[in-house]
């Protein structure tokens, strides 16, 4: 089956003189696949997501290939769009319908002069789908899907009468309405409690289970993603330094970054009082970060960096 | 126990403008001399403001909170510092609490310099001496101390503001969510560190989050609050373990874990 995202071999460097960001990482999602990319602040982790929707900025000069599947309303097409030569009007026919991306603030995100059951029914509307019922219902029923209480009062409410939690719920409302192919989240619930955060992930979980809908998780804490995605990706500085299924990189991670973050994660295996486990007893950050050739397309094989520990060639 | 405990907190309400009800709703709790407590709860629970009016940050609608057996509560800003002095508060997110266009250095010493500190005793009169302590001591380099900010990632940053709070030689350490704004790859070096400081410093340390295994790591007590109550008090292993109250249970069950190894 025709993956709908492949990326090869994508650089992306800001600045004057240019300061690559991205060295050339490889990957690829099937229909109904989810993945995720685990790094810290500053690993690219970010920057792979705008570059795949092309929603990096003008100053920002990207290399490589980055191919979208376009479906139209019956399926896929087997068409593709190169991204990275696209023209913007392309794009935006894609961007909201079959692709869509959840942002991490949600108060940003959203429109604070807006009521928000029109901010979800705008994307109705500009991607033309014709709602049997009318858009209001269509989007009462999404408000529904994301598990809010009183949609029609919630509807009629705008942003900064919602908590944190709503507003995320919105933002979802909002990126799924059209039934996207793919979803990109990028740390969705990193500004939320932890209440908050399992209801959101509980409701994105169900959504790409019922539509068999893939998405692309972006993510700093490794015990968000193990209850989310089927595979993943390591991030390092910019270079991908381990991929494989989720269960097999959590029981056995080969990259001491992967094996820190793992030890750092469980918190609570740790006993009261005693000192925690941090990624720099696993991982030195004086050797240079190697990253991997090509995450392997069928994903069914775990990939590594070779070499000695700390990822050096 | 005989000896007064360090904070009596009685009945305390605090309301906001017109709210149907309050952010913090009848709360009472003691805090004795070197004991670690944790407050956790979801976000609107009442934690934060309970610790803010704790700190004379905001103020109680009513009832009473005394530090030292002293009412704090009603003291004007220029009577409190001896509490400023004794007292000090590490935030959620350094980027905000820290001032941009301040050197780093400035920043930590500018509660020794404070007028209602200055020369108070107990509060370290050498500032340059103060600041190179408090720097080594939270794993900075003191030369570091002329650069600003942003110079400095997340984990660095609370680790500024730590050093910041430190430097009067306060008894208590109020830390409301010191780590939920940082990766969870700097994490457990900031816990380490104020697991460290709070022994080394005998501090007595108050401790906001909505982890538990956050709380668990650092305190020895832990009050649970939601809708602005005390719903559930109790040692932090007997919580952990056994949780009476069910909004207790709904908040351990949420925090996502790995799998086991």
């Amino acid at each position: 089956m025709t993956p709908l995202l492949q990326v090869s071999d994508l650089r992306v460097s800001f600045g004057r003189p240019r300061r690559e960001v991205l060295h050339g990482i490889s990957f690829s999602i099937a229909p109904g696949q989810r993945v995720g990319l685990i790094g810290e602040s500053g690993s690219g982790k970010s920057v792979t997501a705008l570059a795949v929707l092309g929603l990096l900025s003008e100053t920002a000069a990207v290399t490589g290939s980055i191919r979208l599947a376009v479906p139209d309303g019956d399926g896929p097409t087997g068409r593709q769009l190169e991204v990275t030569t696209a023209t913007e009007k392309q794009l935006a026919a894609l961007r909201g319908d079959a692709y869509s991306m959840i942002f991490q603030e949600p108060m940003t995100a959203l429109d604070p002069t807006m009521k928000v059951g029109r901010q979800v029914g705008e994307l109705l509307g500009l991607h033309g789908h014709r709602i049997p019922g009318g858009s209001r219902s269509r989007v009462l029923e999404m408000l529904r899907e994301v598990d809010l209480p009183e949609v029609g009062r919630i509807a009629d409410s705008y942003p900064h009468q919602l908590s944190g939690g709503q507003r995320q719920r919105v933002l979802i409302a909002m990126a799924l309405v059209n039934d996207p192919v793919l979803t990109i989240c990028d740390e969705p619930t990193t500004a939320l409690d932890v209440t908050a955060q399992a209801k959101v992930l509980q409701v994105l979980d169900r959504h790409f289970t019922q539509r068999s809908a893939a998405t692309l998780f972006i993510t700093h804490d490794l015990a968000v993603l193990a209850g989310v995605v089927d595979v993943a990706m390591v991030m390092l500085e910019g270079h991908v330094v381990e991929a494989g299924p989720i269960r097999e990189v959590l029981a056995d991670p080969w990259h001491p970054y992967t094996k820190g973050l793992v030890a750092t994660s469980r918190l609570e295996l740790a006993r009261p009082g005693e000192r925690l486990p941090t990624v720099a007893d696993h991982f030195d950050r004086s050797i240079p970060v190697q990253g991997l050739r090509e995450v392997p397309v069928s994903w069914e094989h775990r990939a590594r960096v070779p070499g000695r520990p700390g990822g050096g060639a | 126990m005989s000896e007064q405990p360090l904070y009596q907190v009685r009945d305390v309400v605090r309301r906001y403008g017109h709210a149907a009800r309050p952010a913090v709703d009848h709360v009472s709790l003691d805090l004795a001399a070197g004991e670690r407590l944790g407050i956790v709860g979801e976000s609107g629970s009442g934690k934060s403001t309970l610790v803010r009016m704790m700190a004379a940050l905001d103020r109680p609608t009513a009832g009473s909170i005394r530090f030292r057996d002293t009412e704090i509560s009603g003291l004007p800003e220029r009577r409190l510092g001896f509490l400023r002095a004794s007292v000090q508060m590490v935030f959620q997110d350094p980027r905000s609490s820290l001032d941009p266009r301040m050197t780093v250095g400035a920043s930590i010493t500018e509660p020794l310099r404070s007028p209602l500190l200055r020369r108070r005793a107990g509060v370290p009169a050498d500032t340059r001496a103060r600041l190179e302590e408090v720097m080594a001591q939270v794993g900075l380099d003191p030369a570091d101390a002329r650069r600003f900010p942003h110079e400095f990632s997340g984990g660095q940053r609370q680790r500024i503001a730590i050093a910041r709070a430190l430097a009067p030689r306060p008894q208590v350490l109020v830390a409301d969510e010191p780590v939920s704004a940082l990766d969870v790859s700097v994490r457990a070096q900031v816990l380490n560190l104020l697991a460290d400081l709070v022994a080394s410093e005998g501090l007595t340390l108050v401790l906001v989050s909505h982890d538990l295994a956050v709380v668990r790591h650092l305190c020895d007590r832990v009050a649970v609050m939601s809708s602005g109550r005390v719903v559930e008090t109790g040692t932090v292993e007997q919580v952990w373990s056994a949780p009476r109250d069910a909004y207790t249970r709904t908040l351990l069950a949420a925090v996502p874990r790995l799998p086991l190894p």
